[in-house]
């Protein structure tokens, strides 16, 4: 399949001070691709890197060091048309669909002032356009919420109007941060299967960067992969099938252990593993060892000096570990 | 076994410039000693406000309208404030939402023990409050020589809330009430907190009641659950039970829609629809709208909440007392 999103050795330094310049290293060294009509979930806990690296693949954020690829081509060397050209075609969706909305504007120019600049079209057939994005995306009937605000939504509606908001320009890839956590339970399932469904009946590859590993198993059920970050590198990753069913990495082990589980005769019967820490861990450039080494029970010598690489353990499954990745 | 606090008929409502929200309507349940109770609710399901209003904490545009919140056959909202601070902390402490606001960023941890103290009249000198702080801190697995004299935001967001579980155990309450005590905190941090405190449960032998919005948290740690739906308690059951059994539709699509760990994917059904507005609630069963199986007499009149079997309460029309209508023997069923 065609690859869309490639990105190459990425790594991303925040600075901060004037005199005394202090420098946080957010990711380090990461390889990820996705292909056209594929998914990918990026999990993680907060305060890993999982937002920044969602934006360096969106280009909203420029990466210190490595480069980005879409469809092919280094998106910080494209200029001009051919650059307008390619930003429609990935679509970034804001985490809070409480902000992400103009609230002032209703839900009828919410869509159709982007269809109008996106695709150059105008008068019926704006309308018609709007009407079928709004039913794509689950707001049916389209007409009864033309005139409607955002404030009139609930926390899912708005989500699926930012989506909707996305499919404007026609995009082949939608990358959403968090598009579940400010959202009720009992509409979260909805939000993903839209998400499945965009990506089966339009063939969009999605991007989702998630906490919730429930999710991100509901989510790439059926095909896709997933990548584990933990101190803005990734630790594991692979078809999201097997790495939730057979976890290499211990903190991907203990992230899958310690997600709720909603039937109590397993969760009162289970034990999960104590860390040593729970410290989120801050890298600077200087850094040296793996990130997850002082929180680990199995770690060794060779974890406090050596950054452990990616290896490949199976044909779709990586692991970064010196322990466990044999 | 008996309950130690009862809810009879308590109805709540925040008074807002477009009217009235009816957040808790008509709720009555009962909480056994030692045991665990879950509130689970969406959010602005109004599972909060039940719970402010058993402690009278209710923000100023709150009102009870009516019921009586029994604790220990005492009714807590006729009490005056002075023997109110009798009852709170000492018998009844609260764990506030949203645990990352709570602490006071200009004060160290020690003065919250203090002011505490000052609070409700207990006179401990320095060193006894240091010595009791200190075996509460050592309680909630935190190093009391390195909290007690930090700041809040030297802390982490799990340790946080942790101070806070300490705070309120420091007079030895026989009921601690928690309002989401795991939202807001990653997945790692979570299990710690529900592992806490079911030790603390073992430990101390107290009554916890707790509000949240993920079931899969009541599962771990409950031993029952009160749903509630659009300002009504719609189901009241052991956990066991909801789990395995739902009875109401809503907590049968609430638990279908779970994406767990080790659910089966193949069966995760989204509940289609939107959460109503309390503002202007939907006629009859508040949940009619979303509901697979709404009958007339669901949109025209509010089913009461009826007992079917070994304690399990359920508001819908799908029931009788003592279990379901029968499709085809019951045709001329009377509600």
């Amino acid at each position: 399949m065609k690859q869309a999103i490639k990105i190459d050795h990425i790594s991303k330094i925040f600075s901060r001070g004037f005199f005394k310049k202090q420098h946080k290293l957010v990711l380090s060294d990461i390889n990820l691709e996705i292909s056209q009509g594929d998914r990918l979930v990026i999990v993680g806990e907060s305060g890993m890197g999982k937002t920044t690296l969602a934006r360096i693949m969106a280009n909203l954020e420029l990466p210190s060091e490595g480069e980005v690829l879409w469809f092919e081509k280094n998106i910080q060397k494209l200029r001009g048309k051919e650059k307008k050209l390619l930003r429609g075609k990935v679509q970034y969706i804001h985490q809070d669909p409480y902000a992400s909305l103009h609230p002032a504007k209703t839900i009828y120019k919410i869509i159709a002032d982007p269809l109008r600049n996106a695709q150059k079209i105008n008068g019926k057939e704006v309308y018609e356009k709007t009407k079928q994005l709004l039913e794509k995306v689950g707001l049916t009937p389209a007409v009864y919420f033309f005139n409607k605000y955002p404030h009139h939504l609930s926390g899912g509606g708005r989500q699926r109007l930012a989506i909707a908001r996305a499919l404007t320009t026609e995009p082949q890839v939608i990358i959403a941060d968090e598009p579940i956590s400010m959202i009720d339970m009992s509409l979260r399932a909805a939000i993903i299967k839209l998400f499945k469904d965009l990506n089966d009946l339009y063939g969009i590859a999605v991007i989702l960067v998630l906490h919730d590993i429930g999710a991100a198993k509901y989510f790439t059920y059926e095909k896709g992969e997933i990548a584990v970050l933990y101190g803005g590198k990734i630790v594991e990753k692979g078809k999201g099938r097997e790495v939730l069913t057979n976890p290499v990495h211990p903190y991907t082990k203990v992230l899958i252990n310690s997600s709720p589980i909603a039937d109590p005769e397993i969760a009162r019967n289970r034990v999960v593993e104590q860390l040593r820490s729970y410290e989120v861990p801050v890298r600077t450039p200087e850094s040296k060892g793996c990130p997850f080494a002082h929180a680990c029970n199995y770690y060794t010598e060779k974890c406090l000096e050596e950054d452990p690489q990616l290896i490949v353990i199976d044909s779709s499954h990586e692991v970064a570990c010196h322990v466990f990745g044999k | 076994m008996n309950p130690i606090i009862k809810v009879e008929d308590l109805k709540a409502v925040y008074l807002v410039r477009e009217g009235t929200i009816k957040a808790a309507d008509r709720i009555s349940f009962e909480v056994q000693e030692n045991s665990v109770t879950a509130i689970v609710g969406e959010s602005a399901s109004g599972k909060s406000t039940i719970i402010e209003a058993m402690t009278k904490t209710l923000p100023p545009n709150g009102r009870i309208l009516s019921g009586k919140v029994l604790y220990n056959g005492k009714d807590i909202l006729t009490l005056s404030n002075e023997e109110l601070r009798k009852i709170k902390w000492k018998e009844i402490a609260l764990v506030p939402q949203a645990a990352q606001q709570s602490l006071n960023p200009t004060m160290k941890i020690i003065d919250h023990f203090k002011d505490t103290v000052e609070a409700h009249r207990v006179n401990w000198n320095h060193n006894e409050l240091i010595k009791k702080a200190s075996e509460k801190l050592k309680m909630v697995r935190l190093n009391p020589e390195a909290v007690l004299y930090a700041y809040p935001l030297q802390l982490s967001g799990g340790m946080k809330q942790r101070v806070l579980i300490a705070l309120a155990l420091l007079l030895e309450p026989k009921v601690l009430i928690l309002d989401e005590p795991t939202s807001a905190l990653d997945v790692l941090t979570q299990a710690h907190i529900i592992q806490l405190l079911k030790e603390l449960k073992k430990m101390l032998n107290i009554t916890l009641i707790f509000v949240t919005h993920d079931i899969a948290v009541a599962a771990e740690l409950a031993d029952n659950v009160a749903v509630i739906y659009g300002g009504n308690l719609i189901e009241f059951n052991s956990t066991f039970q909801i789990f395995k059994n739902p009875l109401h539709p809503y907590t049968n699509g609430l638990i279908n829609s779970i994406m767990a760990v080790n659910a089966d994917m193949s069966k995760v059904k989204p509940i289609p629809g939107d959460p109503p507005s309390l503002l202007n609630p939907p006629s009859g069963c508040r949940f009619h709208p979303r509901c697979e199986h709404a009958m007339e007499i669901c949109k025209k009149e509010k089913p009461q909440l009826i007992e079917i079997e070994n304690g399990a309460q359920v508001a819908c029309y799908l029931y009788k007392e003592g279990g379901r209508w029968n499709e085809t023997s019951d045709k001329n069923r009377s509600y």
